[in-house]
């Protein structure tokens, strides 16, 4: 478009443009860093996560929304409003505890009788959903009860028959359980590893990587750095409601789950088309 | 009577070897035609062609011209289709298969439990098997490496278990035979998979001597002299386990209720805040800090100035193209010695040229006041020759014992090394760069030649294992190479 007029004239005509030029730019680049502050990610890709691993979330400076400190099933649910499929799904998670620590879920305000203690807890737990579990029987505080809540913010992506195998591990430390009852709160992040920047250290089903970080520092945001957050565990409430009417704040509404039995330990190849169950390696010649 | 099961073909076909003469007879037929069928055989299809012309011509006229068919001889089934998030994928030779969930876990729902979906649904048929994609991002991948032939071109040697290139530069995918393990249809992580095998970027190249420069964590990757002396470097394929690990960030804070707060009143220095403060730092957890993950996790930055510079090396376009005609230049007959179809009615024309400044002159002689015109014209006799030039290749195969493993299981992997070329090769130093989450099992490697095997530590503190091959390879001799890994 051609401008005539004077150069003042030129002038008070293109500085509002250049204003809403700038305008606009700050607001896609500000666009960009509130898509990467969600669990769940601001990539459209079922796993993905820019809340996980993203060099953009990890970046220095960056403002985020979201933090281990939000009210339970905030970070959750706002997950479910972002891309994937994610609503709906029962994400398996499987409870460990020190020794003989058992753990039991509720269903409608009346926690299920604990599973034995060499047997872990297996069940599928709702992306967004806030559960509370009890833990029991803990090793050195017998007869003491911890009341903690874990909220699924995120899911796996397994193939089929792999659901129930690979589990996300809830792994409680009688360091927890210790600090627990004596007041304080803990706050666990559990996070999917990149395999990129995975750490070295072996590991076992029943043991996982934890990562201590001072109070200052949240960790969700420090899990986002190391992978895709997928559940935050609140251990510190110690003592259920007296009264009828605060149970279901306390059970956050009762989310449904579904109980896991029998866990797979192995699971046979079968390709379906040869008698041969699992082929071996052909020799050399 | 001895059967000729698909699981049976592969390994024999991997063997060279069967019961019977019949047997293998009709197992080749089977592998001809599953070949034909998925077209297997693909990949650039080279032939050498000599053409000499007539002795009155002159030396531009004889020349060896290499044609190059650029397409593949494309697999001809292909099924319904998954809509990704990257793009198609796929299905070839559709098999149904049945997933029982219930013979693996009896899932129970809670009493306040309103399952109506398929979450876990007792049983699942599913139809797309044998994807193949062409998405650039970690798409599919496939499990276990169980007799997996493919063809696309980043498996054009023919793989037994061709992995879908989980991040993606080859668009490869398996193709043929039943995968036991369906990927999720609601997408793929690729942070859940292990993957080993392929070379990613910066591509490795040799060096003097038998260094191998570029190889990268999870690489795998082999150089070879052909009887010519070329010194080619070659990938494996990839293979990708299930096997997700999870972590766990963890703080301690003082509690907001219950009066038993963490703050400075026990102190020894008395300038602290009075206050109480559930986010005075260093209270509740001394000297646990942030930089022991820092001293152990790369950065990208130092993959990217690791290796600077290295592919650009013994890049020799510029210098040819000072040396030919400036309309010859981009031909690909001169640049690569290989010709290409598009190249056709340019080298034609300069062929008719080239014909015409050798074309004898009419002679015209006078024979008793009569006029005789005798015209030569010998171009027509020509002489076809087809024959191939000696050109080894490698061909490097990796499979993988199971689909998915837990954190603390053995993963067997076998690397098939054959020459496939039409000549033997030479000086083969094959490398294998693990992951940090694979951890060698020592002593499990075992080769079927004798081959020199070491280990050095890799940038992600895991190992580089190296064979180097003693003897060499001859044609159509192979060589496998099996090593256990427990996952980490």
């Amino acid at each position: 478009m051609r401008i005539n007029g004077n150069a003042a004239t030129r002038r008070l005509i293109l500085w509002p443009r250049l204003l809403v030029t700038l305008c606009a730019v700050v607001a896609t680049v500000d666009t960009t860093h509130a898509w990467a502050q969600f669990p769940g990610g601001g990539l459209p890709r079922p796993g993905g996560s820019a809340l996980s691993g993203s060099p953009n979330s990890a970046a220095a400076g960056l403002h985020r929304i979201h933090s281990a400190d939000s009210l339970p099933g905030e970070v959750g649910g706002a997950r479910l409003q972002r891309w994937g499929a994610v609503a709906g799904y029962y994400q398996p998670v499987a409870f460990r505890g020190p020794g003989s620590t058992a753990f039991s879920l509720g269903v409608d305000g009346v926690f299920q009788p604990p599973m034995p203690s060499q047997t872990p807890l297996h069940a599928g737990l709702l992306v967004g959903g806030v559960y509370r579990f009890r833990v029991t029987a803990i090793p050195g505080f017998e007869g003491e009860e911890i009341f903690p809540t874990i909220e699924v913010i995120d899911r796996t992506y397994p193939p089929h028959h792999l659901a129930v195998r690979h589990p996300i591990p809830i792994h409680l430390e009688l360091d927890d359980l210790r600090d627990a009852l004596s007041g304080r709160m803990v706050t666990r992040v559990i996070y999917l590893e990149d395999p990129t920047s995975a750490v070295p250290i072996d590991t076992t089903p029943e043991s996982g990587i934890t990562l201590d970080i001072p109070p200052y520092q949240d960790p969700l945001h420090v899990a986002d750095t190391l992978g895709k957050p997928v559940a935050i565990i609140r251990i510190g409430s110690v003592t259920p409601p007296t009264h009828q009417s605060l149970l279901p704040q306390f059970f956050f509404g009762y989310p449904p789950w579904v109980r896991i039995d029998s866990p797979v330990q192995d699971v046979p190849f079968d390709d379906g088309l040869s008698e041969q169950t699992q082929p071996d390696f052909p020799a050399a010649p | 009577m001895t059967r000729c099961l698909p699981v049976d073909r592969m390994r024999n076909f991997i063997n060279h070897r069967s019961n019977s003469v019949a047997t293998r007879d009709r197992c080749i037929l089977w592998m001809i035609g599953l070949a034909l069928i998925v077209g297997c055989a693909t990949g650039p299809k080279q032939i050498r062609l000599s053409k000499t012309v007539g002795p009155a011509t002159n030396a531009a006229a004889e020349r060896n011209v290499a044609v190059e068919t650029s397409k593949p001889y494309n697999s001809s089934v292909r099924a319904t289709s998954m809509p990704t998030a990257n793009g198609p994928i796929q299905a070839v030779v559709p098999v149904t298969y049945e997933e029982r969930f219930s013979d693996q876990a009896a899932v129970q729902p809670s009493a306040s439990a309103r399952i109506g979906d398929d979450s876990f649904g007792d049983t699942i048929t599913a139809t797309p098997v044998g994807l193949r994609h062409g998405g650039p991002l970690r798409q599919m991948v496939s499990g276990g490496g169980h007799g997996i032939a493919c063809q696309t071109p980043g498996c054009a040697n023919g793989c037994m278990s061709c992995q879908p290139n989980a991040f993606g530069d080859q668009g490869c995918g398996p193709v043929g035979v039943m995968l036991p393990m369906i990927p999720n249809p609601q997408g793929i992580d690729g942070n859940e998979f292990l993957c080993n095998g392929g070379d990613q970027l910066p591509k490795a190249r040799a060096r003097v001597g038998d260094q191998i420069i570029g190889v990268e964590v999870e690489d795998t990757v082999a150089r070879y002299t052909t009887v010519r002396g070329e010194t080619h470097v070659t990938p494996s394929n990839r293979v990708c386990v299930y096997a997700p690990r999870f972590g766990s960030v963890r703080r301690v804070t003082g509690a907001d209720i219950g009066e038993i707060a963490v703050g400075p009143q026990k102190m020894i220095n008395r300038d602290s805040p009075i206050g109480v403060d559930h986010d005075e730092p260093g209270l509740a957890v001394t000297g646990r800090d942030l930089p022991i993950r820092n001293d152990l996790v790369r950065g990208p930055d130092a993959m990217r100035a690791r290796d600077r510079g290295v592919p650009v090396e013994n890049v020799l376009q510029p210098r040819m193209a000072e040396d030919v005609l400036a309309i010859l230049a981009n031909l690909s007959i001169m640049n690569r010695g290989i010709l290409i179809k598009d190249d056709l009615p340019i080298i034609l024309i300069g062929d008719q040229a080239a014909t015409i400044w050798s074309v004898d002159q009419e002679v015209v002689v006078a024979v008793a006041g009569e006029v005789a015109a005798a015209v030569t014209r010998d171009q027509t006799a020509r002489e076809l020759v087809v024959y191939e030039l000696p050109n080894g290749r490698l061909r490097i195969c990796k499979v993988a014992d199971r689909g998915d493993a837990l954190p603390g299981e053995v993963v067997t992997f076998l690397l098939r090394v054959d020459n496939v070329g039409d000549s033997p090769l030479s000086d083969i130093v094959l490398t294998d760069s693990l992951s940090a989450r694979l951890q060698y099992v020592p002593d499990s490697q075992k080769n079927s030649v004798n081959a020199e095997f070491s280990t050095s530590m890799n940038d992600d503190n895991s190992l580089r294992m190296t064979w180097k091959f003693a003897q060499e390879l001859k044609v159509g001799e192979g060589t496998t190479i099996e090593f256990k890994c427990k996952v980490r």
